[in-house]
């Protein structure tokens, strides 16, 4: 039977399957014997069988020593509300900020002011439309988590609860 | 032979250490984050072939399922559960590559950096070669597939995970799970089978 | 260096006035809705994994409890209410010689602005956190054990 029409067929996902050894024994047998008529089809489930061998063997990409030994101090980092995280850079400091964009810290102060006077006096109206976030109607502005207590928050899939988590350390 | 302090001990199953996690035992979470960070780095690795970013994206996936543990259900294995939360950072971090533009890393143009480190060099010398310029070919391939499709290729052919266990870590059915194995794989295979000739 | 001081000279009256204006309108925007309350109902709840099933006080709240959490048994303790002033803090016991204070902060078109405290024996805050709840919404703080289990406060403002 000619390559095109095993292809046309759907036998190219039962080839791709027969050289990842994934099929049952009786599958595996019928695709033998389409193997043995069909020069084409035999090249491509070399490279099918190339393609997951290969990837099969080869070995794990592993971090370097010094990285793997910190790892979980990393990990510890990130969860601990109060610390930067290893791989984001560090924010400069405020004064750094103004002193290299003068400009730009005159023009924020100016829209602070604007600000600060329009929510007093003129009420503006910040809170409307509702953050398309909170569609359950809460919204979690700011947490913090005690001395080893961290803080997490969460919306479990199919519940429409928002939920603050402390993990307070055991008492022994 | 138990010594004075009793029989050498099992180490202590996922399901045990994750149990105590969940009530605030820390030591038990730093336990399963040493015991699978490799292959969480792996993942990822394989996942976005930029060594920075793989971990960061394992240890934001550790961190993630560490303030996750009161919603983790159990039905399936830890490690499932993990990868699902690396290969869904890994995803992120493909498209917002993709919306950026100016990728800092270029999945095509790169040196695979997994070849670096080579198994066991074989006698034959031709064979080696011809074993690196297949993963060469393979490691460019993987970079150019969509990140659906390098998931389910990666969690089957590199993490060995069964189509279910694929299907519960990214979230679809089995049938999505097996034709975005199949396009992958045929994607691969293209790429292989215009280059067998000139290494045979 | 000239260039960088003469900026950071510049920017000390800019922020000295921000810092002014704020400080003289604060008082004045909390001043303006000082008389108002806020109805706050609260209910603790001992959530554990042994025999006791779902408490059938806690109402269409179970269910919720349920889809979120794997507990086997969740227990209603205590449902305190009150109706502080805005900034007012109202306080409620907690198990374990805990406290729990709510102060709210603004209110504006059924939406509310809480400052929510756990705090420890100690007087020392096991979690601080702002929330912005729309009327009869529902948020949780959960985590401070109890007994087998831990408790789960069930914050709402009713309509």
């Amino acid at each position: 039977m000619p390559h095109w029409v095993h292809m046309a067929t759907g036998r190219g996902r039962r080839l791709a399957a027969y050289a990842a050894e994934e099929l049952a024994p009786a599958e595996r047998a019928r695709v033998e014997a389409d193997l043995r008529a069909c020069p084409a089809c035999r090249r491509e489930a070399e490279a099918y069988r190339l393609v997951s061998g290969t990837l099969r063997t080869q070995p794990l990409v592993r971090m370097a020593p010094e990285q793997a030994a910190t790892f979980w101090a990393g990990v510890e980092r990130r969860v601990r509300p109060d610390t930067t995280a290893l791989a984001r850079p560090a924010r400069p400091a405020l004064r750094e900020l103004f002193w290299d964009y003068p400009r730009l810290s005159l023009a924020s102060a100016v829209a602070a002011v604007i600000l600060v006077v329009g929510l007093t006096l003129g009420r503006m109206e910040v809170w409307s439309p509702w953050s398309p976030t909170a569609p359950n109607g809460v919204e979690v502005v700011s947490i913090e988590g005690g001395e080893d207590a961290p803080v997490m928050v969460f919306q479990a899939p199919g519940s429409s609860l928002k939920v603050i988590w402390v993990f307070e350390k055991p008492t022994s | 032979m138990a010594g004075p302090e009793g029989p050498p001990r099992e180490p202590e199953d996922d399901r045990n250490l994750v149990e105590r996690a969940r009530r605030g035992d820390r030591e038990a979470f730093a336990t399963l984050v040493r015991r699978h960070q490799d292959r969480a780095f792996n993942l990822a690795y394989q996942m976005v072939r930029n060594r920075e970013e793989a971990l960061d994206i394992s240890q934001e996936a550790f961190a993630r399922a560490y303030t996750s543990l009161p919603t983790f259900k159990g039905e399936a294995s830890f490690t499932t559960w993990l990868h699902r939360i690396v290969v869904n950072l890994a995803i992120d971090s493909l498209r917002r590559r993709r919306v950026s533009g100016t990728a800092a890393y270029d999945d095509t143009r790169a040196v695979p950096e997994d070849l670096e480190a080579e198994p066991v060099t074989p006698d034959d010398p031709a064979t080696a070669l011809e074993s690196k310029q297949v993963r060469a070919l393979l490691a460019r391939g993987i970079a150019q597939l969509p990140p659906a499709q390098r998931a389910v290729l990666v969690l089957r052919e590199i993490e060995g995970m069964t189509y279910e266990e694929i299907s519960r870590a990214i979230g679809c059915t089995l049938g999505t799970v097996m034709s975005r194995l199949f396009y992958a794989r045929r994607r691969l295979q293209q790429v292989l089978k215009n280059h067998l000739v000139d290494l045979r | 260096m000239r260039h960088r001081r003469r900026s950071g000279h510049r920017m000390v009256p800019c922020v000295t006035l921000v810092c002014s204006l704020v400080a003289l309108l604060g008082p004045l925007h909390s001043t303006l809705d000082a008389q108002a309350t806020v109805t706050l109902r609260v209910q603790v709840i001992y959530a554990a994994n042994e025999p006791g099933g779902v408490d059938t006080r806690l109402g269409g709240l179970a269910a919720e409890l349920q889809r979120t959490f794997r507990y086997s048994k969740y227990e209603l303790l205590d449902s305190p209410q009150g109706s502080p002033a805005l900034n007012q803090s109202w306080q409620a016991g907690l198990p374990g010689d805990r406290r729990l204070e709510i102060t709210p902060t603004a209110m504006q078109g059924g939406q509310y602005s809480l400052t929510v405290r756990v705090l420890s024996s100690g007087g020392q805050a096991v979690v601080n956190t702002r929330v912005r709840l729309r009327s009869g919404a529902t948020v949780l703080v959960g985590g401070p054990s109890h007994r087998k289990g831990v408790l789960i406060i069930a914050i709402t403002v009713p309509q």
